[in-house]
C-alpha cells in the first residue's frame, strides 16, 4: 500500500516536444508537444495508473521516467534525488532500481536469446551473482510469473512461445533484480482479454510480495480500475485528473474523464 | 429465409508439421439485418471463418467439408470469377488494423471512389464521388476532409474510412474482423456506434469477430463462442450471457473488465491450446475444463439444446 | 538453437540450387582434404616440387598422371587438389576477415549515428570506389611479389565496405526495436548492446554476405595469380592458368588449361548457390511457429 511520506518518483513541470522531420508524404516539419508542464507524485508501494488515448503523452511519460528520453524542461526526481541529467555510473545504479515492461511481447525479447539469456541479462549487466546463483534467481523470477516448472523454459526461444508467455518472460526479466519501480507500458494491449486478466493478477501478486511500485500505463480505464490504487487521466499532454481509482470512476470531475467512462462498452448483463 | 447459412464448415491449413484443422464442423445461420458475433481466443478459428466466407483463404488452406449458402448459392462451389462478383458488392470485409492498408500517396476520396468504380464500371467518376460524399456522412467524417491524404487522419478516422469503403457497394453482409483492436476506447466507441448505425439504418447484416466479449455484446444479437476450431456455444446474446452453459463461455464471462460493476478479483485460468493437427477424440476443452468428467476425454460432446435459441456443445449440460 | 538449425536445414533442403551448391562444395572440400595425400604416397606427386623423373614436358592424361603433367613434368591433378585447398583458404579467410571488419564497422556506424556514422560511411565509400584488383596490382608492382597471406589481407581490406552498408542498414532498423530499448533500460553498455544484443541479429546476414565474398576473393586471387602477381610459392588455380599461358600451352594442352578454369567457375558458383539457398532460410517467414499457451 502507498506510503504518503515516501514519494518515489516525482515529476516537476516536465515538458517534452517532438520534432518531426520534413518528408515528401508528411509535409513540413511539425512540432508535437507531447507533455506540457506535467507534475506528478508517485508514492512508494502503490500501483499508479496513467490512462489516456494514443497521443496523449502517457507512453512518453513512462519513457521519460526510465530515461529512454530526456525532458526538454523540468525535473525528474527518484527517491528525492534529481536524476534529470544523470549519466554513467549514476545512471547504471538508477537502472538497477527502475525497470520497464514493454507493450509488444513479440518485439521486446531478443529473438536470439533463450529465456534464460533474456531473464538473466540484468544480472549479468549488473554483475550480480555467479552462474549458480543466477540460475536460482532466474528460477525464482519465472516461478513468480507462473512459468513452472521454470527449468523447462530455460532453453526455449521466444518464437516457440505464445504472446502471453512472452510477456510473462518480459515481466520476469524486469523483476529479476527486484527493482523498486517498474513502468508497465500497456502490457496487455497486444494480448487477448482473458490473458490480460492473468497478467494483471501476476502484477498484483508481485506488487504485494516485493512491495514494488508500478506505473501502469493504459488506454483502458476499466483495466486501471481493476489494478490500480490511484489513477491519473492524461489528455493532450496535460493531466486532466488525479485521484483514487474508485473516486475517479464514480465521481469524475473532468469532462474528458466522463467521455472515457461513457465510451467504455457497457455490459448490459 | 436466412441470408447466410453455413453448414458443417471445416477448414484446415497444410503446414510443415501436418494438416492443421483450424475450423471443424461449424454451422450457423444469419438473417438479413441481424448481427452475429464470434468470440474466442487467438487461434480458435474465427478469422478463418471470415476468410472462408470472403473466399480469401491463403494458398495453403483447404475447405475439407461444408457448404456456405449465401442467398441460396453455395459460395464454395463457385468459380473465382463468380466469387469476385459477390465479393465487395454483396459481402464486404473490414480487416484488423486495415487503416494501415490505405495508400499514402492517394487522396482518401480517390481510394474509395476507386473501390466503387472497380466493382461498377458503368457509373461515372462524378457519380462515384457523390457516393463517396454520402458515405462519409454515413460514417461521420466531415465531407470537407474528403480530399485529404491518409496521414492527415487519426487512427479512428482511418478505420472509419475503411468502413466507408466496405459500405461503398451496398453489400448485404459485412464481416468485421477485430475492427477495434489496437484502437483507444473512445475511438472504439465511435467505430462501434458507426457499425450499429449502418446496421440499423441500412439493414446490413454484420458478422463481428473479436476476442473481446464485451465489444461483441455491445453490437450483436447472436453470439457464437469458438474454441479450438469448434463452435462450443451458440445463441441469442441474452441467453448466452444470462445462462452460459459451456465451461469455456463461463470462464470468458468471468474475465472481462467493465466500469459498471463492482471490482471483483477475477480468476483467469490459462491452459494450453489443444493440438489441432492431431486432435483428441474426446472434448477438446477437457484439459482446461474445471468441471470435466471422466467420460469427457473419451467421447466427443454433442450439441445440447438448452432452448430454441440457445445450444451448447457439452456433455455435462443436459 | 539446435531445433532452429534443423528447421533451417529442412527449408534449405528443399531448394534445388542449395542442394547442388552444397554437393559441389562437399566435392571441392574433399578435393582440398585429399590434397595432402599424393605427396605422402610418392614425392613425385608434390604439386610444386614433384617432378616425374621420367617426364620433363607436358603430357596428356595417363594412368600414371590422371590429368597429365605440366611443362616440367608435375602432376596436374595434384596441383588441382592443392589449388582447391588454396582456394578454400584464401576464399574463406579473406571473406571471413572482410565480414569481421565490415560487420563491426557497420554495427558501430549504425548504432552510433551522427558523426561516427558519417565518417565511417564516407571511409567505406572511398574504399568501395577503388578497383581492388588494380590497387593490389599496383602495390605488388611496388613491393614485389606478395605473399599469399598479404593478398588475403588486402582483399579483406578492400571488400569490407559492401558488407558494412548492409549491416549498418540492419542495425539502424534494429536499434529502434523494443528488445534493444529493453537492453538499454536494463543498463547494458553500448558495447554490450552492439556485440551481445545486435550482433546475433545481424550475423545471419553477415554469413550470407560471406558466401558472396568468398566468390569474389577466389576470383581476385585467381586473377592476380594469372596476371603474375600471385605468390609464386603457392599452387593456386590462377597460378596454373598463368603457367599454361606463359609456357605457350594454351591451345596445345586442354587437359591442363580446362581443369583449373572449370574449378574456379564451379567453386564460385557453388558458394553463390549456397548463398542463394541460405537467403530463403533466413527469410522471416520462417519465424512463424504455432505456439502453445
Amino acid at each position: 500500500m502507498k506510503d504518503p511520506n515516501n514519494v518515489i518518483i516525482k515529476l516537476e513541470n516536465i515538458s517534452k516536444t517532438f520534432r518531426t522531420r520534413a518528408s515528401l508524404f508528411k509535409g513540413d516539419p511539425k512540432e508535437v508537444i507531447a507533455l506540457k508542464q506535467i507534475s506528478l507524485n508517485i508514492y512508494r508501494g502503490e500501483i499508479f495508473g496513467l490512462v489516456g488515448e494514443s497521443g496523449s503523452g502517457k507512453t512518453t511519460t513512462g519513457r521519460l521516467i526510465v530515461k529512454l528520453e530526456e525532458p526538454d524542461e523540468g525535473k525528474l526526481l527518484f527517491d528525492g534525488n534529481d536524476i534529470t541529467k544523470i549519466k554513467g555510473k549514476a545512471l547504471k545504479i538508477f537502472r538497477r532500481k527502475v525497470q520497464m515492461i514493454f507493450q509488444d511481447p513479440y518485439q521486446s525479447l531478443n529473438p536470439y536469446f533463450s529465456v534464460y539469456d533474456s531473464v538473466s541479462e540484468p544480472l549479468v549487466v549488473h554483475s550480480v551473482g555467479n552462474s549458480k546463483t543466477r540460475k536460482d534467481m532466474v528460477r525464482e523470477s519465472l516461478n513468480s510469473v507462473g512459468l513452472t516448472p521454470p527449468d523447462d523454459f530455460f532453453y526455449r526461444y521466444p518464437h516457440q512461445m505464445s504472446g502471453g508467455q512472452r510477456q510473462r518472460i518480459a515481466i520476469a526479466r524486469a523483476m529479476v533484480l527486484k527493482p523498486e519501480f517498474v513502468v508497465a507500458d500497456e502490457p496487455t494491449s497486444m494480448l487477448d482479454a482473458s490473458i490480460a486478466i492473468h497478467i494483471f493478477n501476476i502484477l498484483s501478486r508481485i506488487q504485494k510480495k516485493l512491495n514494488v511500485t508500478f506505473l501502469f500505463i493504459t488506454h483502458s480505464l476499466a483495466a486501471a480500475r481493476y489494478l490500480c490504487d490511484r489513477i491519473a487521466v492524461i489528455y493532450n499532454g496535460e493531466l486532466a485528473e488525479i485521484g483514487p481509482a474508485e473516486n475517479i470512476i464514480q465521481n469524475p470531475s473532468h469532462p474528458y474523464t466522463r467521455a472515457l467512462i461513457d465510451a467504455h462498452p457497457r455490459f448490459r448483463f | 429465409m436466412a441470408l447466410l447459412t453455413v453448414k458443417n464448415l471445416s477448414v484446415g491449413y497444410h503446414t510443415r508439421k501436418g494438416f492443421l484443422k483450424s475450423v471443424q464442423g461449424v454451422s450457423f445461420a444469419l438473417d438479413q439485418g441481424k448481427s452475429l458475433g464470434f468470440v474466442g481466443e487467438s487461434g480458435c478459428g474465427k478469422t478463418t471463418i471470415g476468410m472462408a466466407l470472403m473466399g480469401l483463404l491463403p494458398n495453403n488452406a483447404s475447405v475439407t467439408n461444408g457448404e456456405i449458402l449465401f442467398e441460396d448459392q453455395d459460395l464454395l462451389k463457385m468459380s473465382k470469377k463468380e466469387i469476385q462478383q459477390i465479393r465487395w458488392k454483396k459481402i464486404a470485409m473490414i480487416f484488423q488494423a486495415a487503416m494501415n492498408a490505405l495508400n499514402p500517396v492517394h487522396r482518401v476520396s480517390d481510394q474509395i471512389a476507386e473501390a466503387i468504380l472497380a466493382h461498377d464500371a458503368d457509373i461515372s467518376k462524378k457519380t462515384a464521388m457523390k457516393q463517396v460524399e454520402s458515405l462519409f456522412q454515413l460514417v461521420g467524417i466531415p465531407p470537407d476532409r474528403m480530399n485529404d491524404y491518409p496521414h492527415h487522419y487519426s487512427g479512428g478516422m482511418k478505420q472509419r474510412v475503411i468502413i466507408a469503403m466496405a459500405l461503398a457497394c451496398h453489400p448485404s453482409l459485412i464481416i468485421a474482423d477485430e475492427p477495434t483492436t489496437a484502437l483507444d476506447v473512445i475511438v472504439q466507441d465511435q467505430i462501434l456506434s458507426a457499425i450499429k448505425d449502418f446496421r440499423n439504418k441500412l439493414k446490413i447484416s454484420v458478422i463481428f469477430i473479436s476476442h473481446d466479449i464485451a465489444v461483441v455484446a455491445d453490437v450483436c444479437d447472436t453470439i457464437g463462442i469458438m474454441f479450438a476450431g469448434q463452435l462450443v456455444e451458440y445463441g441469442r446474446i441474452e441467453d448466452v450471457f444470462y445462462s452460459p452453459m459451456h465451461p469455456y463461455t463461463q470462464s470468458l464471462l468471468s474475465s472481462y473488465l467493465t466500469l459498471n460493476k463492482d471490482v471483483v478479483q477475477l480468476n483467469a485460468y490459462l491452459g494450453k491450446t489443444p493440438d489441432l493437427i492431431n486432435p483428441t477424440t474426446g472434448c477438446l476443452f477437457c484439459e482446461r475444463c474445471t468441471v470435466a468428467e471422466a467420460t469427457c476425454s473419451l467421447r466427443a460432446p454433442e450439441w445440447v439444446k438448452i432452448s430454441p435459441t440457445h445450444k451448447a456443445l457439452c456433455s455435462r449440460c443436459k | 538453437m539446435v531445433d532452429r538449425f534443423l528447421e533451417g536445414w529442412s527449408v534449405y533442403k528443399e531448394s534445388l540450387i542449395g542442394k547442388i551448391g552444397l554437393t559441389l562444395l562437399v566435392i571441392f572440400a574433399l578435393m582440398a582434404l585429399c590434397s595432402f595425400f599424393p605427396p605422402m604416397i610418392d614425392p613425385m606427386y608434390h604439386p610444386m616440387t614433384g617432378v616425374d623423373p621420367q617426364i620433363s614436358h607436358s603430357t596428356s592424361p595417363s594412368w600414371r598422371h590422371w590429368l597429365g603433367t605440366d611443362f616440367i613434368g608435375r602432376d596436374i591433378l595434384c596441383q588441382l587438389l592443392a589449388g582447391a585447398r588454396i582456394a578454400f583458404m584464401v576464399g574463406i579467410s579473406a571473406a571471413f576477415m572482410s565480414i569481421l571488419l565490415g560487420t563491426t564497422v557497420g554495427m558501430i556506424a549504425g548504432y552510433s549515428g551522427k558523426i561516427v556514422d558519417t565518417l565511417l560511411m564516407r571511409l567505406a565509400d572511398m574504399i568501395m570506389v577503388m578497383p581492388t584488383l588494380l590497387v593490389v596490382l599496383i602495390l605488388s608492382s611496388l613491393f614485389g611479389q606478395l605473399n599469399i597471406w598479404t593478398i588475403v589481407l588486402l582483399i579483406a581490406l578492400f571488400r569490407w565496405p559492401g558488407v558494412s552498408r548492409v549491416i549498418r542498414a540492419q542495425t539502424l532498423s534494429l536499434k529502434e526495436r523494443p528488445f534493444i530499448e529493453a537492453a538499454k533500460v536494463t543498463g547494458a553498455s553500448h558495447f554490450r548492446i552492439i556485440f551481445r544484443h545486435i550482433m546475433p541479429n545481424v550475423l545471419p546476414l553477415s554469413l550470407l554476405y560471406m558466401t558472396f565474398r568468398v566468390t569474389s576473393a577466389i576470383i581476385i586471387e585467381a586473377a592476380l595469380a594469372f596476371l603474375g602477381f600471385g605468390d609464386p610459392s603457392t599452387v593456386s588455380w590462377g597460378m596454373m592458368l598463368q603457367w599454361v599461358w606463359k609456357t605457350g600451352h594454351m591451345f596445345q594442352a586442354p587437359y591442363w588449361l580446362l581443369p583449373p578454369g572449370i574449378c574456379i567457375s564451379l567453386l564460385t558458383l557453388s558458394f553463390y548457390m549456397l548463398g542463394r539457398a541460405m537467403e530463403e532460410v533466413l527469410d522471416p517467414r520462417l519465424r512463424k511457429e504455432v505456439a502453445q499457451e
